[in-house]
């Protein structure tokens, strides 16, 4: 990995909570989930932006187009 | 921007150890230009293949045009081996979208490898005798290395073709075929365990 | 953080495990592609029969249990 640069994260109460519950679901460090999700965000963003869309499927097949970042 | 960190291979002429390195992070236009430096020999070898009629697949190769495209993201990197001047293997991770499959490891997140080669010219079956060999221990360390730095603590997975199945049997647990992605390939999972095992050595 | 060192005798060990056969995994995204294009798996059969020709059916031990 490249150099890294740090900076400081401002996160409400709730954010937190739900970055430390991510962190012990996933065991990772709180650097690690928002990277994975900068990552993520990357990868989703560009794809919508070039006409893909995103869809879950639930358990029964069916799917519902989520919305767009 | 590549970086390079030492490695080793075993080159097959003497068996003897040889420096090489790994070259971090390299770029699309890099991963181009090692397919293409691989196209004449693999094309060699195919030929040889025909004329000494061996089957081999008409039509093969890898989209790499497209698939390099991934690494426009930070979700996927690639890596070469790199020595006497040329590209010896390829890899290329996804570090999203692939979470552990095994009991003790579910829902966590595992480094996913997209691709790995190594060259036409250290494969057995395209020629007769490989020069480099480790070329893929090579690789897989720095997979398990990546996985660790990236806070998933050694854990790595990947969908293997029928023929490199012992090969990761061996260090990885095998889930079998795996239906929802892929045709006809074997998906293998490596714990944190197995990571330490793969390069600190086994209880036999 | 852990150091994923390896020593040069288990690197010497594993590559001579490995052989010429390592050409590797593929991704379902790059398995699909193969599949369109009318790929087929002979050769890694191929490779797979050439290497047990060259070094003798032991080049992979069975799987061991982990």
């Amino acid at each position: 990995m490249s150099d890294k640069r740090t900076m400081t994260l401002n996160l409400s109460d709730a954010e937190m909570r739900a970055l430390e519950a991510l962190c012990e679901q996933k065991d990772l460090s709180k650097t690690a989930v928002i990277r994975q999700a900068l990552r993520l965000y990357q990868l989703v963003d560009a794809r919508l932006a070039s006409g893909g869309k995103l869809f879950f499927e639930d358990s029964k097949k069916a799917k519902a187009e989520l919305i767009a970042l | 921007m590549t970086s390079r960190r030492p490695t080793r291979l075993l080159r097959r002429s003497d068996e003897k150890l040889v420096q090489a390195e790994i070259l971090n992070e390299i770029s699309r236009d890099e991963v181009i230009d090692i397919h293409m430096d691989w196209q004449p020999e693999r094309l060699a070898a195919l030929k040889n293949l025909r004329s000494q009629g061996k089957p081999w697949p008409e039509n093969w190769h890898w989209d790499w045009s497209t698939k390099a495209d991934n690494l426009n993201f930070l979700a996927y990197r690639c890596f070469a081996v790199e020595c006497e001047g040329r590209a010896q293997g390829l890899m290329m991770i996804a570090t999203i979208g692939w979470r552990g499959r095994i009991d003790n490891q579910i829902g966590k997140p595992v480094l996913y490898i997209e691709y790995i080669e190594s060259a036409p010219w250290n494969l057995a079956g395209l020629v007769e005798t490989p020069r480099f060999s480790g070329v893929g221990i090579a690789l897989i360390r720095t997979a398990i290395q990546v996985s660790a730095d990236e806070g998933f603590a050694g854990r790595i997975a990947l969908h293997s073709l029928p023929q490199s199945q012992p090969f990761y049997r061996r260090y990885m647990h095998d889930l079998g075929m795996d239906a929802s992605h892929g045709e006809n390939l074997c998906y293998f999972e490596m714990t944190e365990k197995q990571a330490n095992q793969f390069v600190k050595g086994r209880p036999s | 953080m852990n150091d994923y060192a390896m020593s040069d005798e288990l690197f010497l060990e594993r590559a001579r495990e490995e052989g010429g056969c390592m050409i590797g995994a593929v991704g379902a995204g790059l398995a699909k592609a193969m599949s369109s294009m009318a790929v087929n798996v002979s050769l890694y059969e191929a490779q797979q029969r050439s290497v047990q020709g060259n070094n003798g059916a032991g080049q992979f031990k069975a799987a061991k249990a982990k």
